[in-house]
């Protein structure tokens, strides 16, 4: 959200979020939280989420997955 | 159940549940509890399948807040962030009812003026004290001694009690055992109060008898302990008899070990789900349910989400009722439709303030195995011990940034 300095998911391209998930993943991104979050998700989990959250769906901010 | 069935069956015509724009045909689904789970919930099944007649039931026209209570207490923060009005929920009206029972055969729930129909009910009712649990803790105890633990007058009981604390007072507080809302609420709260303490009252002591010796992100409330609050608070584990087994009614504070006497006692009492979902507990006191449906183990067509439902490591929380709902939601959409629903993956994440500009966080990441939620093994964990000030720092912005979110994505 604007200012707080946490990234909006939604919207955001797929490449881009699976990239960063990636980063997260490995240790490339440094990270307060998303390190922790970003290992429990499968490289196929991680296009999947990816691939929602870049939908119109996933920017009411309601959607289900 | 015969005469159950026919009263239910004189109430339905109660003006106010009378919705002539509902589609003919479409699944009725009744969501109890317009908390982070309910409100979460009713928004993401009209958002999954706007066909679906969706009814949120709600007694209380504001929602108040348990994240960030902790804050009030310590006089951090005002009571004013922690309401919530409930309004249209993404297009879903609250019914402004009390739900009183629930005839699974019939599929009702009866409220305190009509019932409603459904097809698949949600409860989300979080959870009711156990004032059956600890001898002399009864809801009269409850207002002198505060729980706190249900947001509302009695965080403002609380609050005012430790600003009315004397110079060199004592403050106690009770931490019931596993499992109850909030793992780690106790230890932020025993953070922020020894916080109060030492800037306000620094002679006044803070007591802290646990029910177990072992508690969520323990290493790292106790590095900050020992660094931030050395004399002003001390913790005693069960082992060491910090069990509480009763309440006198002059406050004194019974355990195996012996009687404690303090100026300020708050009891953090056993819990278990919200008394309308009590159909649906095992004697626990709690809800099993399937971790990909979040269906009743005991009683089919009834989902169960938040504080109240039990399905494996997932803790009590907002923000897993949040991920719940939504989880659940998807389910009985495709339920309703014939579908099968799909595995989830599930997330959680705790913040606890340890004092203003520092916070720690705990997370896990959830799948089912073998019909529970299970941690996926390398995932999750807490905050480094070794962590630098500057990302305690960052975290205590987050965990702002997470309030604000969450706030706005289930009641905004």
């Amino acid at each position: 959200m604007p200012g707080t300095g946490i990234g909006v998911l939604q919207g955001r391209p797929a490449e881009d979020t699976t990239a960063q998930m990636e980063a997260f993943r490995s240790g490339a991104r440094p990270a307060t939280l998303m390190n922790r979050i970003a290992r429990g998700f499968s490289p196929d989990e991680v296009r999947a989420l990816s691939a929602w959250f870049a939908t119109p769906e996933a920017n009411t901010g309601t959607g289900t997955p | 159940m015969t005469t159950r069935r026919a009263l239910l069956g004189g109430t339905l015509a109660a003006p106010f549940l009378t919705r002539p724009g509902r589609a003919a045909g479409s699944a009725r689904v009744v969501v109890v509890g317009g908390g982070y789970g309910g409100a979460s919930c009713a928004r993401a099944l009209h958002a999954a399948d706007p066909r679906l007649d969706v009814t949120l039931v709600e007694p209380n026209p504001e929602y108040v807040s348990c994240p960030f209570s902790n804050h009030v207490v310590a006089g951090l923060r005002d009571m004013d962030g922690q309401r919530f009005v409930l309004r249209s929920l993404g297009g879903v009206l609250p019914v402004n009812a009390r739900a009183l029972a629930i005839d699974p055969a019939a599929r009702e729930v009866r409220l305190d003026g009509g019932a409603l129909p459904y097809d698949r009910l949600i409860l989300s009712p979080g959870i009711e004290m156990r004032f059956d649990a600890l001898p002399g803790y009864d809801a009269a105890a409850a207002e002198r001694f505060p729980h706190a633990w249900s947001a509302g007058p009695q965080t403002l009981l609380l609050r005012q009690q430790l600003a009315a604390l004397p110079d060199e007072g004592t403050v106690l507080m009770s931490v019931p055992p596993n499992p109850y809302r909030c793992p780690p609420g106790p230890y932020e709260r025993a953070s922020l109060i020894a916080w109060f303490l030492k800037t306000r009252k620094p002679r006044a002591k803070l007591l802290v008898l646990d029910a177990k010796d072992a508690f969520s992100k323990q290493k790292l409330f106790q590095a900050a302990w020992k660094d931030l609050y050395p004399d002003t608070l001390e913790w005693v584990g069960q082992s060491a008899g910090g069990t509480v087994t009763g309440v006198d009614p002059d406050g004194t504070v019974q355990t195996d070990f012996g009687a404690h006497k303090a100026d300020v006692v708050n009891i953090i009492p056993p819990q278990r789900a919200g008394r309308i979902a009590s159909v649906c507990a095992d004697r626990s006191g709690w809800c099993p349910v399937d971790p990909v449906t979040f269906e009743s183990r005991i009683v089919p067509g009834i989902h169960v989400i938040g504080d109240a439902a039990i399905m494996g490591a997932m803790p009590k929380s907002a923000f897993a009722a949040n991920a719940q709902a939504k989880v659940c939601a998807a389910a009985v959409a495709a339920l309703l439709s014939d579908a099968q629903p799909e595995e989830p993956r599930l997330i959680n994440t705790c913040y606890s303030l340890v004092k203003p500009g520092y916070a720690i966080s705990v997370a896990g990441v959830y799948r089912p195995v073998r019909g529970v939620l299970a941690d996926i093994e390398g995932a999750g964990g807490t905050s480094a011990l070794d962590a630098p000030p500057e990302t305690r720092a960052l975290e205590a912005k987050y965990a702002e940034a997470w309030y604000h979110t969450i706030t706005q994505q289930a009641f905004g």
